[in-house]
């Protein structure tokens, strides 16, 4: 999907973020027609406006942390900085040379793989909830999602204000390799533009997956063929982050956490604000 | 200048420093007395996307560290705050950085002489302080010849000897560039202002002829360009301003891999400057290294006063003229050493110099303008080479720097007292090089375009500044930030950029060579890789901790696996200049220090390396860690 030769003359980030958007669009069309089904959707037909209404705060939510979380990353290193906590080498002594274990396994075609599904995959594992359950004739799902997703970015980025921690391509060049950049460079460019490199605990990839994962398997009854699907990518997103050699064990099993404890939030919030309703 | 009062701030400075942590310490040894501790230290150094060179050399030493029993962490931090903890707060045990090398040794003198530890920027970080090597390092500067070689010799044989820092290796720099877009200047760097001005954007005609590019690299010790013999012969270069047509696309392109230029392009920072190139094109000084001789450059021309060997008469060039179309006078050359030497002009108890020229403006007592157009500058005693150094030193415009005269309250990042002019961002720079700055996007871009009133701009001038007739020769120079040396490269193959300015580390020079139409060009050393020690913590205050750890670098590995092989290892910092000592007296002070271990393996004697600190006066705890008295 993302070929190291590109023949695109224009911008280099534009003509990635095609690759990767594309690739996330074609799974998304493929999965809503395999999995949702064309006659949910017609079921769907009509009811949108109401839906839209019912899960809009939920949905506003999210909407101001992501604006939050734009704003914040701006600043956030120079507080980062200011306070000074370098957890960089506490997590080396945690975990070692893990990370080098686990590209031991590294192959030409597994790269490729994981370095799809880090990039395309995750944006489709992230987008399709949305998607699925707001044909879905409960909106609690939908509702849990926006929620689980906002906890998700709020603690994920009070983390990355706090603690400045490098991955473990920035610490160990030579013996982890940066498998991503230095095999399609291209798209340092592009997460570059998303990412600040100060900011890898805890992994965000994992416990956004893990919150769509987990909410998939709530919904199994509905799409049971997405429990499966979702459960599988986003172990297949954890592994890549590490197998790529951005994140470290420590911070994957920190997005485990925070993927698990987000939905546990979302949970008792939606309960609540039907509870009252 | 006002030596008595400087000293006194640095006493001041010092007594402070002391202070806390001498109360701190005193506390401790109540408690515990005579208890010797295991002991443990960070590196400080920049992340691989930053300097993977850098990084690695951390992690190396960080290891063998651990093999002698010191527990010892690596701390990625980015350039700026890097630069902050070491040359602002002189917070770190040890770091790994870039020494940018100066042409004239004299730059070793800011950087070793014990006057210069209080202070901030790149004068003696390390709080080394020895007064024999002062009184050496003063004295080569007024020393000519044969005479200041020797002296240099004794002062490389005592740095050797006492490792207030240890050289690593100086790697030639290595930029890539597409020869079929531009033709670049032969025997200087890409990334340099002589090889800006000397770029020719190369005629459509040649770019057929692709597939000849080819890649070599140079092994020759002489400064040289490399694939120049391809560049030049295959393509006819024609300056840009002769076409008649307007060519909007006629813009050079570059990489570069420091973000810091973006958001900061004050010419007095310390944290948010290294090599200074950027603004070498933005600001003009008195004179200019031009291929390895101080050439007039702002002045038309500069004479010794009869008799008397420290007075400079300089005259300016006529019609000179700032960015904003103000004239520039010899005020402003009088303003700008007054201004470097006390950014506060007088108005606060403590001059408050500017750290990034403190060691060139030390060599000037006074500069005054004599006339509109004539600048007399009095040196101390300084011999003639050493005080060319000092005409570098960027011409700022009075009417733009006066206001910041003033203390500013946000330097609480920084410490002690610091004037406004010292931490502006200055991102719309009024300067009177031959570039001016059009914009800035922070952390993405820097662009320029030329400036149609610089002395360059006309033709016919003199002798050996013709070849730079007519000024930079594209429409807009552009510099885009880029994540790392990898993507810059994959930047430059898909033809989005022209060059990197960025000097590329070995994996991505080889990434490089695989790709059609990219040639690589090295030239000669401009800065040394070293290990610094902070010398105002125990242990580093002693030298023989120092030397022991010195034992720990096995340079001939480092140059195989980390450089590129053709790297110069590096037991001086003067390795790119021709004062490295040779004979006996040397040899035998380089080889006292001499890796621990199988030289060239990287691979640790561990029994031997533990002796040597043994030998040094320190003790190992039965677990085998190496304890110090706290």
């Amino acid at each position: 999907m993302i070929s190291a030769q590109s023949s695109i003359g224009f911008s280099p980030l534009v003509a990635v973020l095609a690759r990767v958007l594309g690739g996330a669009a074609v799974a998304l069309a493929l999965a809503t027609l395999a999995i949702v089904g064309p006659s949910r959707l017609a079921a769907a037909y009509g009811s949108g406006r109401d839906r839209l209404h019912e899960a809009a705060p939920y949905l506003g939510l999210l909407a101001v942390v992501l604006l939050v979380n734009k704003v914040a990353r701006g600043v956030g290193p120079e507080v980062s900085w200011a306070l000074g906590w370098n957890a960089t080498g506490v997590i080396y002594a945690i975990e070692g040379n893990f990370v080098q274990h686990v590209q031991s396994l590294a192959t030409p075609a597994l790269t490729a793989v994981l370095s799809t599904v880090y990039l395309s995959g995750y944006v489709f594992l992230l987008t399709f909830p949305f998607v699925a359950y707001f044909v879905a004739a409960d909106e609690r799902p939908l509702k849990l999602t926006a929620v689980t997703y906002a906890a998700n970015y709020a603690i994920g980025l009070t983390c990355y204000v706090l603690f400045i921690s490098y991955g473990p391509r920035n610490l160990l060049p030579g013996q982890v390799e940066s498998l991503l950049y230095s095999t399609y460079p291209q798209t340092q460019i592009l997460t570059g533009e998303v990412n600040v490199n100060t900011n890898v605990f805890p992994s965000l990839h994992t416990s956004l997956s893990v919150s769509a994962a987990a909410i998939a398997i709530r919904t199994r009854e509905t799409y049971p063929v997405w429990a499966v699907v979702a459960s599988v990518l986003a172990a297949a997103v954890a592994f890549s982050t590490m197998y790529l050699g951005i994140h470290w064990g420590t911070d994957v099993v920190a997005g485990v956490v925070l993927g698990v404890g987000s939905v546990a939030f979302g949970d008792w919030l939606v309960g609540r604000q039907s509870a009252d309703a | 200048m006002s030596s008595t009062r400087l000293s006194r701030r640095s006493v001041l400075a010092l007594a402070g420093a002391g202070l806390t942590s001498g109360c701190v310490r005193q506390l401790e040894s109540t408690v515990s007395r005579d208890e010797r501790t295991p002991f443990s230290l960070s590196i400080k150094t920049v992340p691989a996307d930053t300097d993977a060179t850098a990084t690695r050399l951390a992690r190396y030493l960080a290891t063998r560290l651990q093999t002698v029993g010191v527990a010892a962490t690596v701390v990625p931090m980015s350039r700026e705050e890097l630069l902050r903890d070491v040359l602002s707060n002189h917070d770190f045990d040890i770091y790994v950085s870039r020494l940018l090398l100066r042409r004239d040794p004299d730059f070793l003198r800011p950087l070793l002489h014990s006057r210069y530890g209080p202070g901030r920027g790149w004068q003696n970080p390390f709080g080394y302080g020895d007064l024999s090597l002062d009184s050496l390092l003063e004295r080569q500067r007024t020393e000519t010849g044969s005479v200041r070689a020797a002296t240099l010799a004794e002062i490389q044989r005592r740095v050797v000897e006492a490792q207030p820092f240890t050289p690593v290796a100086a790697p030639r720099p290595a930029q890539a560039t597409r020869p079929v877009r531009v033709d670049w200047p032969d025997g200087v760097g890409i990334h340099s202002l002589t090889g800006y001005l000397g770029a020719r954007a190369v005629t459509t005609t040649a770019t057929a002829s692709r597939t000849e590019s080819a890649v070599t690299s140079s092994s020759t010790p002489a400064p040289t360009s490399t694939s120049a013999t391809t560049s030049t012969s295959a393509t006819t270069s024609t300056p840009a301003t002769t076409t008649d047509e307007p060519a909007p696309e006629n813009e050079l392109r570059m990489t570069i891999g420091d973000s810091r230029p973006t958001e900061n392009l004050n010419p007095l920072s310390t944290p948010f400057r290294s090599d200074g190139t950027l603004l070498d094109l933005v600001y003009d000084s008195l004179g200019r290294p031009v291929y390895d001789r101080m050439r007039p450059w702002m002045a038309a021309s500069w004479e010794w006063a009869d008799g008397d060997e420290t007075t400079l008469s300089v005259r300016l060039r006529d019609d000179l003229a700032w960015h904003d179309g103000e004239p520039i006078t010899a005020a402003d050359v009088a303003f700008t050493f007054r201004f470097i030497s006390d950014t506060a002009l007088g108005s606060l108890d403590q001059p408050v110099p500017s750290p990034r020229y403190r060691g060139r403006a030390s060599l000037v007592e006074s500069v005054d303008a004599a006339s509109d157009r004539e600048v007399t500058i009095r040196f101390g005693d300084v011999s003639e080479p050493a005080a060319a150094r000092a005409l570098t030193i960027p011409v700022l415009p009075a009417h733009v720097w006066e206001p910041f005269a003033r203390p500013t309250s946000v330097s609480w990042l920084d410490g002690g007292t610091v004037t406004e002019a010292l931490v502006r961002n200055n991102l719309e720079p009024v300067g009177s090089g031959p570039l001016r700055v059009t914009g800035t996007t922070a952390r993405e871009s820097v662009s320029m375009e030329p400036f149609e009133d610089h002395f360059l701009a006309d033709d016919a001038l003199d002798g050996r500044l013709s070849r730079f007739d007519g000024g930079f020769s594209f429409d807009s120079l552009r510099f885009d930030v880029v994540p790392s040396d990898g993507a810059a490269v994959e930047l430059l193959a898909t033809d989005a950029v022209d060059a990197t300015a960025n000097s590329l580390s070995a994996d991505s020079r080889a990434a490089a060579a695989d790709e059609p139409g990219i040639s690589v060009r090295t030239s000669r050393p401009e800065w040394c890789y070293h290990v610094g020690y902070n010398h105002r913590r125990p242990p580093f205050m002693n030298p023989r901790f120092r030397r022991a750890v010195a034992r720990l670098v096995d340079r001939e590995f480092l140059v195989d696996s980390v450089f590129d092989g053709e790297t110069e290892p590096a037991s001086s910092p003067l390795v790119a200049t021709t004062y490295v000592p040779a004979g006996d007296a040397w040899d035998e002070a380089v080889s006292e220090l001499e890796f621990v271990g199988d030289s060239g393996t990287g691979t640790l004697d561990a029994e031997r390396a533990r002796s040597v600190f043994e030998d040094a006066g320190y003790a190992y705890s039965g677990d085998g860690d190496l304890l110090i008295q706290e």
